[in-house]
């Protein structure tokens, strides 16, 4: 009786032994191992958790329509009537309805064939008299166009905002935010004139980037 | 409490229930290597014996020369080529032109509205000038790429590529769109062979670069690749590594492209292996061992012979950073 009770111990601690040890590789097998957190040189701070991301310049992107905001109104800028005047005549600067043109194109083709930069200083008064103050039914109106105009030809709007413009673009901005629309905005100091080109600054300033 | 017999029958079960776990779970970990994709033997055997050259002629470089040696050359070391065109990464690739042509284009760029654009484009389409003609052929595959028009992209910069006395260089662009407008309609192959052969012709091309890293990535992750394909693609997403900081003047950019791979590559032991080389040429060889040998020890889904490779290598450097 003595030795089967010695045997039956004997099993029972090989047994649990056995099962412990077993349990404790599956274990293992499963556990992945820590993470080192540190640096070749000892006295480096840690990898932060957040990186800096070099912003990614859009290889395609969207084309611009721009607009002015200013004295509670959003204003389309007119290209159109600049491209016309341009074709028309040779000369390298005019006027339109809504203002003042400089032309200045790269005479001497350094880089690309077809780099310039055009100089638009708008009539506030002109502006003011084209278009009424906006007013929530025309900006739900407007926003509806955009996305539009987004999802057909990929056209996406930039507002140029005069300190006199502020605040209605403030009111804007909500909207165009809840319509999850694609745009652009730049503030501008008052009486600035709007300068758009082709040049290579474009594809290496961060603050230009689509 | 006595031993009984069903006691032991019980603990004999669950024993033998615990070591068929462990077995599971250690097979789980060394899983077999997938199979090879199918080609014919000699063939395979030949394109193999090629990427395994390719492959061991890259290490030879980079033991004799340096991650420097993938550095692609610029004529002009101030410049960072950095543009959408070769004409605006490159200085003075016009002579004479003819300035109302030149006018008309500047005038394209001046617009925003697509179809405006092609309007004032049409004329130059048809131009005399050959490298003008190409010039507005790739202007008109660009418009329809911004208006994500991807056959009539494809179909311009096929039509550009197709003008004859075409600077190398300048083909790029038109290699690029066309390996852009395959990456969106999700052929990715397709995608691979025309941005290899953009970068092919304009090393310094940053962007068809980060493009074919981006497609060399997904391709490496797709099941039934060949051995020859991994080891090329692996050969080149390391070649671009080497190549994009340089070309961005930007050494932190190692540590960014490695940081994109480690997090993309999950258990791939070719993007394990780029990302632990980045953070190597990054100076940070702490990192860069643990990413190595994960490379040398994962399993992975690659092809045996091209993954056995690629462990050889992780190993190897692994060792080097200690």
């Amino acid at each position: 009786m003595d030795s089967n009770e010695a045997d039956s111990a004997f099993l029972d601690i090989a047994a649990n032994l056995l099962a412990v040890i077993l349990i404790v590789t599956m274990f293992s097998l499963l556990a992945t191992p820590p993470r080192p957190h540190s640096a070749s040189a000892p006295d480096a701070v840690t990898d932060p958790p957040l990186a800096f991301q070099t912003p990614r310049r859009e290889l395609f992107p969207p084309f611009s329509r721009f607009y002015f905001v200013l004295e509670e109104r959003v204003v389309r800028w007119d290209e159109d009537a600049v491209l016309a005047a341009l074709a028309a005549d040779p000369a390298d600067s005019g006027t339109v309805a809504q203002g003042r043109y400089r032309w200045k194109p790269e005479r001497l083709p350094l880089r690309d064939l077809d780099t310039y930069t055009l100089t638009f200083q708008p009539d506030p008064v002109a502006l003011r008299t084209q278009t009424p103050p906006l007013t929530p039914e025309q900006a739900a109106a407007l926003i509806a166009q955009w996305s539009q105009d987004y999802a057909h030809t990929r056209i996406a709007p930039v507002f140029i905002v005069y300190p006199s413009g502020m605040e209605a673009f403030a009111l804007l901005y909500p909207l165009l935010e809840d319509a999850r629309l694609r745009l652009r905005w730049f503030a501008l100091a008052e009486n600035k004139p709007l300068d758009v080109g082709r040049f290579p600054q474009q594809f290496t300033d961060y603050g230009i980037y689509w | 409490m006595a031993f009984t017999g069903k006691r032991a029958l019980l603990v004999i079960a669950l024993l033998g229930l615990l070591g068929l776990a462990d077995v599971l779970l250690w097979a789980a970990r060394h899983a077999p290597e997938p199979v090879e994709a199918s080609g014919t033997g000699e063939a395979s055997a030949a394109e193999q014996a090629a990427a395994q050259a390719r492959w061991e002629a890259l290490w030879q470089t980079l033991a004799e020369q340096g991650v420097t040696a993938l550095a692609p050359g610029v004529a002009d070391a101030s410049l960072q080529p950095a543009g959408d065109t070769a004409f605006m990464r490159y200085r003075q690739n016009w002579r004479e032109v003819d300035a109302a042509l030149q006018r008309r284009l500047q005038l394209v760029a001046l617009a925003n509205d697509p179809a405006r654009k092609l309007e004032l484009l049409a004329p130059l389409l048809t131009a005399d000038v050959a490298r003008l003609r190409y010039r507005a052929l790739l202007e008109q595959a660009r418009i329809h790429l911004r208006s994500r028009d991807l056959p009539a992209a494809r179909l311009a910069a096929q039509a550009a590529l197709a003008v004859s006395d075409i600077p190398p260089l300048w083909q790029a662009d038109a290699y690029f769109m066309l390996g852009f407008t395959a990456l969106e309609a999700q052929d990715l192959e397709q995608a691979a062979t025309a941005l290899a052969a953009a970068v092919a012709r304009d090393p310094g091309f940053w962007d068809a670069r980060q493009t074919d890293l981006l497609v060399l990535t997904r391709l490496l992750e797709q099941p039934n690749q060949s051995s020859a394909a991994c080891l090329d693609r692996t050969r080149r997403v390391i070649e671009h590594l080497g190549a994009l900081p340089a070309l961005a003047q930007n050494r932190a950019q190692f540590r960014d492209i490695a940081d994109r791979l480690g997090e993309i590559g999950g258990r791939n032991p070719a993007l394990k292996l780029a990302a632990g080389l980045g953070r190597l040429w990054a100076g940070d060889t702490v990192q860069a061992a643990e990413w190595l040998h994960e490379a040398a020890t994962i399993p992975g889904a690659l092809p045996a012979a091209c993954a056995d490779l690629i462990r050889a290598r992780a190993a190897l450097l692994a060792g080097s950073t200690r």
